[in-house]
């Protein structure tokens, strides 16, 4: 239990991300595919299907290194990505990389599996949140001991900082707009890796 | 065996949620006359008195058992789910995302009730868990947003909340065998 606060410090700096993805990240795809729900199921699907299928990769990678390193790079990495869609310049970002993809995939015969820039930013999507959630997940059953009522003690934080973070960015989202938002998620996504340093307990 | 019907049961009742969870926002924002502070307050309503009573039930799960809390929860949840197809006002939705946070603060021991039947969920075993989850998400995502097209959100509370309490009373009964 000796890693308990510092890890209830990681996990509500993380949940302000948690708060702008699982809230307003359907809101800005609806913006991106011009308002269209039937538009935004498929990417939205690709996203999960992407983020199941890293993550067991990154789960198994996560018994074998330990939690700490994936975390650590995971959430890096995810924060530098949520900052390019704050600038909003991610689609021209990803372009290069796509007709690389793209241009592979022709080159060995698989062609038809040619997708939109949208699609693989949303594998990218995937693929950055997979890297640390399944280490987190462990970590946080190492730390808490799998207790209801300890575990009761991590919810409680994630739920008021998410809590906050809704109303904080539904005011930022009809004064401001997405830039702004996912400037804050990139920050504090970022600053939620440095306690990680220095959570005992769990496995390394 | 345990962990793999476990997984399919919570994943084929996470594909029933999350045909209306990943698009709840737009709902709102319809009710609403497209103000996000009401997403963000509508979400908030439920998160505090979710955050509120969290305090009493982990302690009072671990005395009285999981069972009873996600049973009630579960029930509650979907009849508050079925309410949605009534409503027209964002104080309506207000007042029934208290009755929500209530019952999504009894379900919240789902967690540690998984853990007793099938043991901490750590690395690979915690990702193949996830990965059930997201295929069942993916799938709720991609045919939601086609049946939201077509029908609207009205038509579908009533199907997901009947799929979510057949699948807890599964997952009830299969707990009590083991």
């Amino acid at each position: 239990m000796a890693g308990l606060k510092t890890l209830l410090i990681s996990i509500a700096l993380s949940s302000v991300m948690n708060a702008i993805v699982s809230i307003y990240y359907i809101m800005y795809l609806m913006q991106l595919t011009g308002g269209k729900i039937a538009d935004t199921g498929p990417l939205l699907a690709i996203m999960m299907f992407s983020a199941g299928i890293f993550g067991l990769f990154f789960g198994l990678i996560s018994d074998i290194i330990g939690r700490r390193p994936l975390i650590i790079v995971g959430y890096l990495f995810s924060a530098f990505i949520t900052y390019r869609f704050s600038l909003g310049t991610i689609l021209n970002d990803i372009a290069p990389y796509t007709v690389l993809i793209q241009n592979s995939l022709q080159g060995i015969g698989l062609g038809f599996l040619a997708l939109s820039n949208l699609y693989w930013l949303q594998i990218l999507v995937g693929f950055c949140s997979s890297i640390g959630s399944s280490a987190m997940n462990s970590l946080e059953q190492e730390v808490t001991g799998g207790k209801a009522s300890t575990m009761a003690i991590t919810s409680f934080v994630s739920q008021l900082i998410i809590m906050v973070s809704a109303v904080v960015g539904g005011y930022i989202l009809d004064f401001f707009s997405f830039s702004q938002l996912f400037f804050i998620g990139a920050v504090t996504l970022g600053l939620s890796v440095i306690p990680i340093f220095f959570v005992s307990g769990g496995r390394r | 065996m345990n962990f793999v019907i476990i997984s399919l049961m919570m994943a084929i009742s996470g594909f029933a949620g999350y045909i209306y969870g990943a698009f709840w926002p737009i709902f709102v924002s319809g009710l609403s006359g497209s103000s996000m502070m009401a997403v963000g307050i509508a979400s908030s309503i439920s998160g505090g008195i979710m955050l509120i009573l969290s305090l009493f039930i982990g302690k009072l799960a671990d005395i009285l058992g999981k069972r009873t809390f996600l049973l009630i929860g579960g029930l509650g949840g979907a009849y508050v789910l079925y309410q949605y197809t009534f409503i027209t006002t964002i104080q309506q939705y207000y007042s029934l995302q208290i009755i929500s946070g209530v019952f999504a603060a009894m379900s919240s021991v789902q967690g540690a009730f998984i853990a007793s039947i099938i043991g901490q969920m750590k690395g690979i075993k915690n990702a193949i868990m996830t990965l059930f989850r997201n295929v069942a998400f993916a799938a709720a995502a991609w045919i939601g947003s086609s049946l939201i097209s077509q029908y609207g959100f009205r038509a579908l509370f009533l199907p997901i909340a009947v799929v979510q309490v057949v699948m807890l009373i599964l997952t009830l009964l299969y707990s009590y065998s083991r």
